[in-house]
């Protein structure tokens, strides 16, 4: 099992407040393989986010571990990038300078600097590099989003939602955008949503979690839609049944 | 044929434009009238004793006064004094105010500790510490700044420090995931986030600084508007009284144009909406 980029090992949370105690995950564990795609849903309240804080390092765990390359991640590390649901684009930024904030923050060298440059050419962003946030679409700012997690190089990519801002034309196309990018970059990703389709257009894997507390209900492979490119999986006929059961797993009215 | 020719489009484009124009002219035009309307009738009420001019004063009686009193020099001694105090006030207010105000952000503990304290210094009248800070400080211009400084300190902390508090926690996530320290969070995000709250806390500390000064110099001082007004009243000449007020609302209107223009200039060179 080398090649495991991240395992999450029998995770639990109990959150405590001065009125209860809430467990919000329990034993939870998945491992993700280097260059995987795989989505993470359950209906709201599920501990999706909660899990999502614990993988970034952001809250340690009440119980198990996880680990990123075999080290236990205790803190925001540089391996891990984190693409927010929202673009959070800092209006008094250009688009460049919005980029390479992560640079910035890291006192990365010149060396990044310049593979900003280019991938902002590569991804269709110079021309918009010295434009304000405010002047760009939705897509655009999610694009911009995404390359400023992707600069300073990490190994790892959580998308916390990543595009349920948008209306649905809108999240349909980034969605695809995205997901084409991350495959060019060869990224590990691992996409939490409440979007079943999205989740089947775009995994190799869905993991479903169940509601409170959080536990991994059932990890589907899609290795039957693998060479399918996300658009055309909606027609796949695997595609339906998948659907009907991940909502049927969801279970949202229990 | 130049007349069939230009309909469309761009007709109707500087056709609104041109709306909007004479829109905001004649707006201007009311308002400029207005103010002569007002100045007019009274000049004649009180002309005619229909308002005692010995107490509302009159339009010529003030111009009158501020002639006498501008070639004496006497007007722009009052006034430097005055504008000086506002300005070292509303300075040192809002300059402390906002390092204050980022101490008890970086330091959750002091600021949980002082909130009551700052509640009820937020609540107290700042006025009726004035005898204290004229104990304190004598009868110079120190206690009247000190007066200002009250009274625009604690609204000031209270203002940043909510801005400050308030800020995305989203984007404080999002700063976080990519490394950023405390001082990176501040610099890079709680700052810039933060102008516009700042621009407002400045816009309303010019006015307080005024309210700080002017109660100051009616509590002790030998010059300044404050001072003015109270001399003017207490040997009952409202021309003087009346003549100080016009002079104050030009100063504090000059001054709050000044703020504005410089929220113009950072609004620009920041880019905040």
């Amino acid at each position: 099992m080398s090649n495991m980029l991240l395992e999450v090992n029998h995770v639990g949370h109990v959150y405590q407040t001065p009125q209860c105690e809430k467990e919000a995950l329990k034993d939870v564990s998945f491992q993700i393989e280097e260059g995987e795609f795989v989505s993470l849903v359950g209906p709201s309240g599920c501990g999706k986010s909660t899990l999502l804080t614990i993988i970034a390092g952001l809250e340690r765990p009440t119980h198990g571990e996880v680990r990123l390359d075999g080290k236990p991640v205790t803190a925001p590390t540089a391996e891990i990038g984190y693409m927010p649901q929202k673009d959070h684009l800092f209006s008094w930024r250009n688009i460049r300078s919005n980029i390479t904030l992560g640079l910035e923050i890291q006192k990365k060298g010149p060396e990044y600097y310049r593979k900003a440059e280019e991938m902002m050419e590569k991804y269709g962003l110079r021309d918009v590099g010295s434009m304000m946030p405010d002047q760009l679409s939705g897509g655009m700012r999610q694009r911009c989003s995404l390359i400023r997690t992707l600069v300073t190089g990490p190994r790892f990519l959580l998308l916390d939602e990543a595009f349920s801002a948008l209306d649905y034309q809108t999240r349909v196309a980034v969605s695809v955008d995205i997901h084409t990018i991350i495959r060019k970059e060869n990224k590990t990703v691992l996409l939490v949503t409440h979007d079943i389709s999205e989740s089947l257009m775009l995994s190799d894997r869905v993991i479903v979690l169940s509601h409170s507390p959080g536990t991994v209900k059932r990890i589907h492979d899609l290795s039957v839609l693998k060479d399918t490119a996300p658009m055309e999986r909606l027609d796949h006929e695997a595609y339906g049944s998948m659907i009907k059961d991940i909502w049927k797993e969801l279970d949202i009215h229990g | 044929m130049d007349k069939y020719r230009k309909t469309g489009k761009k007709d109707l484009r500087s056709e609104y434009l041109h709306s909007l124009k004479t829109a905001r002219v004649r707006i201007h035009v009311l308002r400029i009238a207005l103010l002569i309307l007002l100045i007019t009738l009274w000049e004649v009420l009180t002309a005619h004793d229909i308002l005692n001019p010995f107490i509302f004063s009159s339009p010529s009686r003030i111009l009158a006064t501020l002639n006498d009193l501008s070639v004496s020099g006497e007007l722009w001694r009052h006034i430097g004094t005055s504008v000086l105090e506002t300005v070292i006030g509303f300075l040192s207010g809002t300059i402390l105010g906002i390092i204050i105000a980022i101490i008890l952000w970086w330091i959750p503990t002091v600021s949980n500790v002082l909130d009551p304290y700052l509640v009820v210094l937020n609540a107290l009248p700042k006025t009726a510490l004035g005898p204290i800070f004229i104990v304190c400080m004598g009868t110079g211009i120190g206690a009247i700044i000190v007066m200002t400084l009250a009274i625009s300190l604690i609204v000031t902390i209270l203002n940043v420090l909510n801005g400050f508090i308030h800020t995305d926690v989203e984007k404080v996530k999002l700063m976080k995931m990519l490394g950023a320290n405390r001082l990176q969070i501040f610099r890079k995000l709680i700052m810039p986030s933060n102008l516009s709250t700042i621009v407002n806390v400045l816009k309303i500390n010019i006015g307080l600084s005024w309210v700080g000064v002017i109660t100051g110099e009616f509590l002790v001082s030998k010059a300044g508007l404050g001072y003015l007004i109270v001399y003017g009243s207490q040997v009952f000449k409202m021309d003087l009284v009346m003549s100080s007020v016009v002079v104050l609302a030009v100063c504090a209107i000059i001054m709050h144009i000044c703020i504005v223009l410089l929220e113009k200039a950072t609004r620009k060179r920041f880019g905040i909406a």
